[in-house]
């Protein structure tokens, strides 16, 4: 007995100890993984001075020289706040911190640039616009202080934020020849010749230096952009002595401009882009209530090639979309995808066409907005494709109305009781969105199978395994043009067996729910009688129930009950049977999924 | 006695044939040094004036032509010879400095540098290999040194970043000297400005204006943004042109391109990234 009880209670002080181990080990563990997590941001923070001599950035504990602090955002430090740096020379600068600013000896302040007086911008005009153009007003200062001129001199007008309004306002200043002595000249304003020193000698219209006795100036020894303010879109002739004579060719800007080339070649640069090229177009049919919807299909193209062929003039822009590679062309089985293909929008500056990409991702598109009228322009939207898919999900009992849906005649009342469906009209209202149908409804009893989805695909695969599903999904099959509205994806056709095994059970589930959807049709008329004479709608409703609901559930009821029973081999076949149940769900959600 | 007596006096003729020929190598060799000796004050005065330019145009020039890469290399970088830590965009193999992105706590971040903290970049690179790179192209005035003699003073460079050009300011004093028999005349050099013709001023201007719109929470530079700008500015941009490229539409790529309109001017490039939101 007393060995008996002293094994029990060594046995119990083994028990006591292995939980005790196992409970230390545990927190051990957990003390060790969080304190690796913390270790983490302990080594990233905001960095005041870095080792390459960057001020204020968010690096590593290794990358920085001085003023580390672990964890923290620049925007937390004081030294690194962003604001407004005024430095002593040049622009006014938003969003630098004060370290940067002060490194330049710079003034740094919190207030936005837009509320610093210093630092709007407006036309800066200088000596009656000797000098003309759009500044900050400390730039302004700091120009007219380099060409030798005082603050008295300078005019700023914070209207006026535009460079060739900025030119017109000074375009007509009183202009002639500055007699500076010994034979030279200069055609200048008269401010400008009273700082030189020199006399002033108001030419009018058509008279130039040359026309002065007193200078001693060839006329037209060369040809060149103006240079004084309201000129410089022109080309005009020099003297020798570099004197603005009159004009040799008026660019008429914006039509032209006076252009140099690095050969020394002047000429009047035509402003207008010729935009010639092949773009995109989804191709869009409607329904006979104006909603959008595409044929699709196999073969049925999503999007179409355009020819472009248009000229903008400068400050104009215009769209250059690529939004699939299905474009209807035979691809010869390869399959390509839409990846790397971007909207983009095409800008005219001065004769020349600059291309802004919108990304690949495609999440924004071009439209043209004002098209054909001076002021046409591309804008840019948010490419709403995201909540296509769901159109037509939810409702009801749990979905279960889809399953009667496509099938008159009472599909479309039975889905609209027990679900919901989309419809070309909700697919549009859900975004950029189009309905892709499949087979359109039976004269209005049953739904039409197909689904919604983006008009202009993204360019992601993150929604290719959307393709046949959707909210109306049960009956949706995947086809090459909803594959291809649905991103950067490759359609795979079924095989011979996958195809033939799919129609198996179409066949034979959409044979049971026709069967089914005529049920209340036949209780109708039976309890009208005028059809079925002597038909009792009761013994209908039990016969129904019998040979659609109890007879296919009947066999998995027949099974459970095996499991209930108290003999051995009842029990044996319960878990063949369930067995085999639950392997033939599994595999369908699987098939399910892989589709 | 008589073929000892004939070996002797060849041996004197052959010592002063020695000399000769040595005293006459001498001559060649030293002629320059000995004519220069007996220069007069004048012709020495003549002889360092006409240095004095050639000087002044290789010290330009070696300046211009060291401090090249510099700026070359910045623009390429959005306005940062050592970007260090700031983030990139890649695309199509190149790499994109970003200088305008969001910070951890969601804030906005200017990175462009301004062109006075370039020129101060400037001070540094030339302290670390600027100076070296300028004395290896000067090759230490070697091909002066044949004329005259060179005193260095303390150099200073510093650079104005201007809207179509660079100018160097290169406050580098250099006395030249020359040894004449009675004196040394000396000349003292001050150098002029150097150049480089990079619309650098330009290009940095765009930038920056695409930055603070980008800087701001409600401007996005895209769009009819871009067109209203084109029209607005066609005096800075008729030799500028400019593309962009989305990775996203968050993370967008800019290059913009100079025009060359002057000889010898070449094409130079400004690479910059914008990142909308924040990347972790």
């Amino acid at each position: 007995m007393k060995v008996k009880n002293k094994k029990k209670i060594t046995n119990k002080i083994i028990a006591l100890f292995i939980s005790i181990l196992i409970v230390s080990i545990t927190f051990t563990i957990s003390f060790s993984l969080s304190s690796s997590v913390v270790k983490a941001d302990e080594q990233f923070g905001c960095c005041e001075l870095t080792r390459t001599e960057l001020i204020c950035q968010e690096t590593e504990r290794g990358n920085c020289q001085s003023g580390f602090h672990s964890g923290q955002a620049c925007s937390q430090i004081n030294s690194c706040r962003p604001g407004t740096c005024v430095p002593p020379y040049g622009r006014c600068m938003p969003q630098k911190t004060r370290q940067e600013c002060e490194a330049v000896e710079g003034f740094w302040t919190s207030e936005q640039m837009e509320s610093i007086v210093v630092c709007q911008e407006g036309c800066c005009g200088i000596a009656e616009g000797i000098k003309a153009e759009v500044l900050q007003k400390k730039e302004c200062t700091e120009l007219a202080i380099r060409l030798g001129y005082t603050v008295e001199d300078i005019e700023f007008d914070t209207s006026i934020t535009s460079q060739t309004e900025c030119f017109k306002k000074y375009a007509t200043q009183d202009r002639g020849c500055c007699v500076l002595g010994g034979g030279q000249c200069s055609y200048s304003i008269r401010e400008s010749c009273t700082n030189l020193g020199g006399n002033f000698v108001p030419l009018a219209g058509d008279k130039y230096c040359k026309d002065v006795t007193a200078c001693a100036a060839k006329s037209h020894a060369y040809y060149d952009c103006g240079n004084l303010p309201g000129t410089e879109f022109d080309i005009y002739w020099f003297d020798s002595q570099g004197s603005q004579e009159d004009v040799y060719d008026d660019c008429n800007y914006p039509i032209s401009i006076c252009t140099e080339y690095e050969t020394g070649e002047v000429e009047c640069k035509g402003t207008t882009c010729e935009v010639i090229g092949i773009a995109q177009e989804i191709i869009e049919y409607t329904d006979k209530n104006g909603f959008l919807k595409i044929a699709s299909g196999d073969k049925p193209p999503l999007v179409k090639t355009d020819d472009v062929n248009e000229f903008l003039l400068t400050g104009q822009s215009t769209c250059y979309n690529f939004f699939s590679h299905f474009d209807g062309i035979e691809d010869n089985g390869l399959y390509g995808k839409s990846t790397g293909l971007q909207n983009q929008i095409l800008h005219c500056r001065l004769g020349d066409l600059e291309i802004e990409g919108l990304g690949t991702d495609r999440e924004k598109l071009c439209f043209v907005a004002e098209q054909g009228t001076p002021t046409q322009h591309a804008s840019v939207h948010e490419n709403e494709w995201e909540e296509c898919t769901s159109c037509g999900s939810g409702g009801g009992i749990f979905g279960v109305g889809d399953l009667f849906g496509p099938f008159p005649p009472m599909g479309k009342i039975l889905n609209g009781l027990l679900a919901d469906y989309c419809e070309p009209e909700s697919c549009n209202d859900a975004g950029d969105c189009v309905y892709h149908e499949d087979y359109p409804s039976f004269f209005g009893l049953s739904t039409r199978i197909g689904s919604c989805n983006p008009k202009y695909p993204p360019g992601t695969v993150e929604a290719c395994h959307e393709c046949g599903r959707g909210g109306d999904g049960l009956w949706n099959i995947c086809d090459k043009s909803e594959c291809a509205s649905l991103g950067d994806c490759q359609f795979r056709p079924a095989s011979i067996w996958e195809g033939m095994a799919w129609g198996i059970i179409i066949t034979l589930v959409a044979t049971y729910m026709i069967k089914i959807n005529f049920i209340p049709a036949e209780f109708v008329l039976c309890t009208a009688g005028s059809i079925f004479p002597g038909c009792n709608p009761l013994e209908l409703v039990a016969d129904r129930w019998n040979r659609y609901a109890k007879g296919p559930i009947g066999p998995f009821v027949g099974m459970l009950s095996f499991w209930d029973s108290k003999s051995t081999v009842g029990r044996t076949l319960g878990i063949i049977t369930s067995a085999a149940g639950a392997i033939g769900a599994i595999t369908t959600i699987m098939g399910f999924f892989k589709k | 006695m008589l073929v000892k007596s004939k070996r002797g006096q060849v041996t004197t003729f052959i010592i002063i044939a020695i000399v000769i020929v040595a005293v006459a190598l001498f001559i060649i060799f030293l002629r320059p040094r000995i004519t220069d000796l007996f220069m007069s004050e004048q012709r020495a005065t003549e002889l360092l004036a006409s240095q004095v330019e050639p000087i002044r145009d290789a010290v330009a020039d070696c300046v211009s032509e060291s401090s090249q890469d510099f700026f070359i290399t910045t623009a390429l970088q959005g306005g940062n010879y050592d970007p260090g830590s700031l983030p990139r965009i890649y695309l199509a193999g190149q790499e994109y400095v970003v200088v305008m992105y969001k910070d951890s706590n969601m804030v906005r971040v200017n990175k462009l540098p301004m062109t006075s903290s370039i020129e101060l970049d400037y001070i540094n690179f030339l302290e670390g290999e600027g100076y070296i790179k300028i004395d290896e192209c000067l090759n230490n005035f070697d091909s002066f040194k044949r004329n005259v003699d060179i005193e260095l003073g303390q150099r200073k460079i510093t650079a104005d970043i201007h809207d179509e050009i660079i100018i160097f300011n290169v406050d580098w004093p250099l006395t030249i000297k020359k040894q004449t028999i009675t004196k040394t005349i000396t000349q003292q050099v001050t150098q002029k400005q150097a150049q480089f013709l990079m619309p650098f001023g330009n290009l940095w201007q765009v930038a920056a204006d695409i930055v603070e719109c980008e800087s701001q929470v409600d401007c996005d530079f895209e769009g009819v943004k871009i067109d209203e700008y084109i029209w607005d500015y066609p005096q800075l941009l008729k030799y500028i042109s400019f593309t962009s490229s989305s990775v996203d539409e968050n993370n967008i790529a800019w290059i913009l391109e100079s025009q060359p309109y002057r000889e010898n001017e070449e094409k130079y490039q400004f690479y910059f990234g914008i990142m909308r939101e924040y990347e972790g």
